[in-house]
C-alpha cells in the first residue's frame, strides 16, 4: 500500500510530466510578458523590470518551465534514438535558462566614461548606492529603485549606519528651482517672478528671473525676451542668432526700486517704476502694459531684493512624448538627530551636513560603481556623419589597456591601441567592451561611454542555442518524413 | 510679427530676373522637355548620393504625401517650383493630415490640402511655426530627416504641426534654391558637402550657373535651351563627383527603379492572379493564366527586391515598408515550396491574395510607412547578423501570415458545415487545410526561434547582453510561445480540428503586435529606430474584422455541436 506521501510525490510527479502544465506555463508566460511591455510602455522599463523581469514570481514561472521541460525528458527514459531531436530542443530550453540564471546572479553590466586623454577603471552599474562620509569613516549602503507606486507610499525610513533618516522617495524626478529670501551677501542676488497674460501660444506662463547667474538671468518665449539685472551690471548683450525679439528687462536700481524698460520689436521703447507698495498690498495684481503690438501683459507676482536658490525634487509628471528615458530617483533626507536638517538629493548629488556636535557630514546619492583590475585610456574618439549632414554614421573608440601602476604620458602612449566600433567589441581578460553611445559636444564629442560586460552564462547561452535550433530543425524534418511515410500525400 | 525665413520668399530666380514676367499655364508640363538628363542628376540629400527623380519624388512626399502630384513628372514639378514658385505658392498641395491642426490654425476643417500662400497668411500658422523653430526641430527637420522620422510616442496633433511647418519650410526651401544641392564640396573637416543652387550662386560655381540657365530657359518656355543645359548641368555635376563611377549603375538603378513601380506591378499580377487561382480548378484555362501570371508577380516582386538591395547596398529590412516587400514575398514562397508539393489551388488563392493585399496596404500609406531609402542608423550598419536575424525573423512572419489565411479559409469551411451540413469531402478539405496550416506554422516556428535566438547573437555581439526584456525582443517571444501553445496543446488534444485554426488565426495577432505594435503602439525600448506613428485604425481594423470573423464562425460552431451528438461536429 503506498503511504500518503508517496501519493503526494506520484501525483506532483504526474502534474510536472504532463504537456497540460507546459501549456498552462507557456501560455500564462506569454500573458505576463504581454502584460509586461504594456506596462513598460505606460511607466518605463525599470518599473517593469521591478514588478515582472526582475521579481520573485516570474523566476518562480520561468523555474516550473525548466522543471517541466526537465521532467518531462526525464519521464522519457530510456531514451531511444527517436528522441534525440526532442531531447535536443528541449535540453537547449534548459541550458538557456541556466545560462540566464547565472548571469542575472553574477554577471555585470554596467557602462564606463572616459574623456580622450583619461584612464578609468570604473564601471557604473544600474543600481544606487549612499555614501556616507563623517571624520572617521566612509560608508555606503545600496538602495534600489522603486516605482512610483510604491515610493509615493514610502514611510520615512532610519539608516543608523548612515546617521540619516530617508524622509521620501521620488522614482522619477524633476528638478525644482525655488527662491527664497536670504541675507548672504555672497550668493544673493535680486528675483522676480512672472506670469505672462495674452501669450500667443496659450496659457499663462510663470516663472523666475534671476540676476544671480546667467541662465537664470534671461528667459526667452519665441518673439519676447525677459530679463534682470541690477543697474550696476552691464546689460546682456542681445543673444546672437535669435532673431528680432522684444524684450522687457527688470532693473533693480541701486536705491532699491524696481524699474522695467521695454522694447518692441521695431525698436519702440517704454520704461517706469514698478509700485512695490502695491505688489505687497497683494490687493490688486500689478500689471505691467511693456506697449507691444502683441496684446501681452506681464504680472509681477512677486519681488525678493535679495534671494537664493535651492534645488527640490518633485515627481515628473508623464507626458506624451517623453519617449523612454531612464527615470532618475530622488530622495530627501535628514540627519538622524537633526530632523530639521531636510534635503533634498537627486541622483549624482552630495549634500554637505554639520552634525549636532558640529562636525562635517556629507552624504552622496550615486550609480554603484564597480572597479576594474586594470584602467580604460580613451586615446581617441572618432565619428563619421552621413554624407552632407549631422547625422551620424558610426563612432568608435581607440583605448588603451592601462595595467595597475601608474606610469606617465610617453608610457602610456606607447601601449597597444585597440579599437572598439558599433559592432566590433573588446575582449579583455573577464570583461568585455563595447561601444554604446557617447556624450555630445561641440565641436566634437570627445567622451565616449563604452559599456562594460561580464557574463559568466554566455557559453551555456550559446550552446543551449544551437542545440535548440538543431533541435527544433530535426523535428520539423522528422515530422515530415513521418508523415510520408503514414500516409502518401494525396495529389 | 514675421520672421526669417518663414516671410514668403520670393524664387531664386526673381532675385535676378525680378518676378514680374509670368507666363500663362506656367504650371503646366513644357512641350519638347527631355527630362532624362535631369531624372539622373546625381544629387546629395538625406545623407547619400541619389538622382534628381529620386530627390524630387522624396519632397513632393514630404510635402504632399504623394510621391508624385498632378499630371507632372515630379522631376519637372520641382523643376517648375523653383521657377514659378509664386504660382505654385498658390497650388493647394501642402497637406494637413490631422483635421485638429486645421482648427487650431483656424483653416477650413473640410480640407486636407492648402497652399503655402495660404498658410503664410495666416497670423496662427506664423505664430505656432515661429515657438517651434524657435526650439529648433522644424529647422533641423528640413535638411536631415523627412516625412516620418519622428521618434517615440508623440502626441499626433502636435507632430502634425511641426510636419505642416517643415512642409512650408521645404517648400520655401525648395523654390529658393536652398534645398537641391548640385556643386560636390568638402567642409572644412573634410566631409563631403555640396552646396546647393543658392550657395553655389553666391560663389559662381560652374553646376549652379548651368542649373540657373535652365531656370531661365524654362521660364521663357525654351526646351532646346532647357534640354541642352540639363545635358551639360549632368556632365557638370557628374564630373565633380568623386569616383563617380561607382555611383553611376546606381544612379540608373534607382531612377529606374522608381519609374518601374516593382511593387505596384506585382501587387496588381497578384491580385489578378488570385482571382484566377479561385476559378484554377474547374478549367483548364485559367489554371495556365494563374500560374502565368503568379510567375509574373513573383519575377516583378524580387526583381524589385533586388534593385532595392542594389541600390541601398544592403538587404532592404529595416523599416514597415520594406519589411512587409519581403515578408510577402515570404508568403510567395512558403506557398509555392508547399505547392509544389501538394498542389492545392487554395494555397495558391490566399496566397496571391495575401501578397496582393500586403504590398498593396505597402503602397497605400507612403506618410505611414516611408518608401525612402535611407542611410542605417550606426548600430544596424555592416553587421552580418544583423541581416540574418532580421530576415530570419520576418521570414517567419511570412509563414504565418501563411498559416493565417489558410486557417480562416478552414473557419470558413466551418461555417459552410455549420450552414449546409458536414460531408465527407468538406472534412476532407478542412483536413488537408489543417494540415497545411500545420506544415506553415512548423516552418514559421522554426524560422522565428531561430531568428529571436539570431537577434540574441547579435545583441549579444553588439550590445554586451544576449537578453534584456526589450519590448521588440518580448513579443517575438510572446508569439513564439503562442505557437508553441497551439503546437504543444495539440498533443493534449485540447486543440482539436476546430480549435486549430481557430487559434492559428487568433495567434497571428501577437505576430501583428511584434511586427507593428511594438514600433507604433507602444513606442518603447531599444529598436526605437523603427518607431513610427500612423495606421493604427488600419490594423485594429484588420484585427477587429479577424475576431469578429473568429467569434462568429465559433458561434455557429458551438450551435451546431450542441444540436448534433458529441463527437460529430469536431
Amino acid at each position: 500500500m503506498k503511504t500518503r506521501i508517496e501519493w503526494f510525490l506520484e501525483k506532483i510527479w504526474s502534474i510536472l510530466i504532463s504537456l497540460k502544465l507546459a501549456v498552462l506555463v507557456i501560455a500564462s508566460l506569454a500573458i505576463t510578458l504581454s502584460a509586461a511591455t504594456i506596462l513598460e510602455s505606460k511607466y518605463d522599463t525599470r518599473t517593469a523590470q521591478y514588478f515582472v523581469y526582475r521579481a520573485g514570481w516570474f523566476y518562480a514561472l520561468l523555474s516550473l518551465l525548466g522543471l517541466n521541460i526537465l521532467a518531462v525528458a526525464l519521464s522519457r527514459l530510456p531514451w531511444k534514438k527517436k528522441h534525440i531531436p526532442f531531447l535536443m530542443a528541449h535540453a537547449g530550453i534548459l541550458m538557456i535558462l541556466t545560462g540566464s540564471w547565472l548571469t542575472y546572479v553574477s554577471g555585470v553590466d554596467g557602462s564606463i566614461r572616459i574623456g580622450e586623454g583619461e584612464v578609468s577603471s570604473t564601471v557604473e552599474l544600474d543600481q544606487f548606492t549612499l555614501v556616507m562620509r563623517d571624520g572617521e569613516a566612509t560608508r555606503t549602503a545600496d538602495f534600489p529603485w522603486v516605482p512610483e507606486m510604491i515610493a509615493r507610499k514610502f514611510e520615512p525610513m532610519e539608516l543608523p549606519e548612515m546617521k540619516i533618516r530617508i524622509e521620501r522617495l521620488i522614482s522619477d524626478a524633476e528638478p525644482r528651482v525655488r527662491f527664497l529670501p536670504s541675507t548672504d551677501a555672497q550668493a544673493a542676488a535680486p528675483a522676480v517672478k512672472i506670469k505672462i497674460l495674452g501669450a500667443p501660444m496659450g496659457g499663462t506662463p510663470e516663472f523666475w528671473l534671476w540676476s544671480g547667474a546667467p541662465a537664470w538671468a534671461s528667459q526667452s518665449m519665441g518673439l519676447a525676451r525677459f530679463l534682470i539685472r541690477k543697474e550696476s551690471q552691464k546689460d546682456l548683450a542681445a543673444v546672437p542668432g535669435a532673431g528680432p525679439q522684444a524684450r522687457l528687462d527688470f532693473v533693480v536700481t541701486n536705491q532699491g526700486k524696481l524699474r522695467f524698460e521695454a522694447t518692441s520689436i521695431r525698436g519702440e521703447k517704454k520704461s517706469g517704476l514698478i509700485d512695490l507698495a502695491k505688489l505687497e498690498q497683494k490687493e490688486d495684481p500689478v500689471i505691467i502694459d511693456p506697449g507691444w503690438r502683441m496684446p501681452i501683459r506681464i504680472e509681477l507676482k512677486s519681488f525678493l531684493p535679495l534671494a537664493v536658490n535651492q534645488t527640490d525634487y518633485i515627481q515628473k509628471k508623464k507626458s506624451a512624448g517623453m519617449g523612454s528615458s531612464q527615470p532618475q530617483p530622488a530622495m530627501q533626507i535628514s540627519l538622524l538627530r537633526r530632523p530639521d536638517s531636510k534635503l533634498w538629493l537627486g541622483l549624482g548629488d552630495r549634500a554637505d551636513f554639520t552634525d549636532e556636535t558640529g562636525l562635517p557630514i556629507s552624504i552622496g546619492y550615486y550609480p554603484k560603481q564597480v572597479f576594474l583590475p586594470y584602467g580604460i585610456r580613451l586615446k581617441k574618439f572618432e565619428m563619421t556623419h552621413n554624407p552632407g549632414t549631422m547625422d551620424p554614421a558610426s563612432y568608435s573608440s581607440y583605448v588603451q589597456v592601462v595595467p595597475g601602476l601608474k606610469k606617465n604620458e610617453a608610457e602610456l602612449d606607447a601601449l597597444p591601441v585597440h579599437h572598439i566600433t558599433m559592432n566590433e567589441p573588446l575582449p579583455m581578460e573577464n570583461y568585455t567592451f563595447y561601444q554604446a553611445s557617447y556624450i555630445p559636444d561641440q565641436p566634437r564629442p570627445t567622451v565616449t561611454i563604452l559599456s562594460v560586460n561580464h557574463d559568466p552564462g554566455r557559453f551555456l547561452k550559446y550552446s543551449g542555442s544551437i542545440l535548440l535550433i538543431l533541435g527544433s530543425v530535426m523535428l520539423y524534418l522528422s515530422k515530415v518524413i513521418q508523415k510520408r511515410k503514414k500516409e502518401p500525400v494525396r495529389a | 510679427m514675421r520672421s526669417g525665413i518663414l516671410i514668403l520668399s520670393l524664387s531664386l530666380l526673381s532675385f535676378i530676373v525680378g518676378s514680374g514676367v509670368r507666363a500663362a499655364g506656367a504650371l503646366d508640363a513644357l512641350p519638347g522637355i527631355r527630362l532624362n538628363d535631369l531624372r539622373l542628376m546625381p544629387t546629395q540629400s538625406g545623407g547619400r548620393l541619389k538622382p534628381f527623380d529620386e530627390f524630387a519624388r522624396e519632397n513632393l512626399l514630404a510635402i504632399t504625401g504623394s510621391r508624385t502630384f498632378g499630371n507632372l513628372d515630379p522631376s519637372e514639378t520641382l523643376l517648375s517650383m523653383m521657377v514659378s514658385s509664386k504660382e505654385w505658392s498658390e497650388v493647394k498641395m501642402i497637406r494637413i493630415s490631422v483635421p485638429e491642426v486645421n482648427q487650431q490654425l483656424l483653416l477650413d476643417s473640410g480640407r486636407k490640402f492648402f497652399s503655402a500662400a495660404e498658410l503664410l497668411a495666416s497670423n496662427a500658422f506664423l505664430q505656432y511655426s515661429e515657438s517651434i523653430q524657435s526650439n529648433g526641430t522644424a529647422g533641423e527637420q528640413v535638411t536631415d530627416t523627412g516625412v516620418n522620422a519622428v521618434s517615440g510616442k508623440a502626441d499626433p496633433r502636435s507632430e502634425e504641426l511641426k510636419r505642416v511647418v517643415d512642409r512650408v519650410a521645404r517648400f520655401q526651401a525648395i523654390v529658393t534654391g536652398r534645398m537641391w544641392a548640385v556643386t560636390p564640396a568638402r567642409d572644412s573637416a573634410g566631409i563631403e558637402k555640396w552646396k546647393t543652387v543658392a550657395e553655389g550662386m553666391m560663389e559662381s560655381s560652374p553646376q549652379s550657373q548651368e542649373i540657373f540657365g535652365v531656370l531661365k530657359n524654362y521660364l521663357d518656355r525654351n526646351a532646346d535651351g532647357v534640354n541642352q543645359g540639363l545635358a551639360r548641368a549632368r556632365l557638370a555635376i557628374e564630373g565633380g563627383v568623386q569616383n563617380f563611377d561607382q555611383h553611376k549603375n546606381k544612379i540608373l538603378a534607382e531612377t529606374f527603379y522608381n519609374r518601374l513601380r516593382p511593387f505596384l506591378q506585382a501587387m496588381i499580377f497578384y491580385l489578378i492572379a488570385g482571382i484566377f487561382w479561385l476559378f484554377a480548378g474547374a478549367h483548364a484555362f485559367p489554371r495556365i493564366l494563374s500560374k502565368f501570371l503568379t510567375i509574373c508577380a513573383v519575377t516583378m516582386h524580387a526583381l524589385g527586391f533586388a534593385l532595392r538591395c542594389y541600390v541601398a547596398g544592403r538587404p532592404p529590412v529595416t523599416n514597415m515598408y520594406e519589411s512587409i516587400i519581403w515578408v510577402s514575398l515570404g508568403v510567395m514562397v512558403f506557398a509555392v515550396l508547399l505547392f509544389l508539393k501538394n498542389r492545392q489551388n487554395v494555397l495558391m488563392t490566399t496566397a496571391t491574395f495575401l501578397a496582393g493585399l500586403s504590398l498593396f496596404a505597402a503602397d497605400a500609406a507612403p506618410m505611414v510607412m516611408d518608401p525612402t531609402i535611407r542611410p542605417l542608423v550606426p548600430v544596424l550598419r555592416s553587421n552580418y547578423w544583423l541581416t540574418i536575424h532580421v530576415l530570419t525573423i520576418t521570414l517567419s512572419y511570412g509563414a504565418f501570415m501563411l498559416a493565417m489565411g489558410i486557417a480562416n479559409v478552414a473557419l470558413y469551411w466551418f461555417y459552410e458545415i455549420s450552414k449546409k451540413g458536414e460531408t465527407r469531402t468538406i472534412s476532407e478539405r478542412i483536413a488537408l487545410l489543417n494540415q497545411l496550416a500545420y506544415r506553415a506554422l512548423m516552418f514559421g516556428t522554426v524560422l522565428l526561434a531561430a531568428g529571436t535566438i539570431l537577434g540574441g547573437v547579435w545583441a549579444d555581439y553588439s550590445w554586451g547582453r544576449f537578453w534584456g526584456w526589450d519590448p521588440k525582443e518580448v513579443w517575438a517571444l510572446i508569439a513564439l510561445l503562442s505557437y508553441m501553445a497551439v503546437l504543444h496543446g495539440r498533443y493534449t488534444g485540447w486543440v482539436g480540428k476546430f480549435a486549430f485554426p481557430l487559434w492559428t488565426v487568433i495567434c497571428f495577432s501577437t505576430v501583428v503586435m511584434a511586427w507593428y505594435g511594438v514600433n507604433f503602439v507602444l513606442g518603447v525600448g531599444l529598436h526605437s529606430y523603427g518607431f513610427s506613428t500612423g495606421g493604427q485604425a488600419f490594423v485594429f481594423g484588420f484585427l477587429l474584422l479577424q475576431t469578429t470573423f473568429c467569434l462568429w464562425v465559433a458561434y455557429h460552431h458551438q450551435k451546431l455541436k450542441k444540436s448534433t451528438p458529441a463527437g460529430q461536429a469536431g
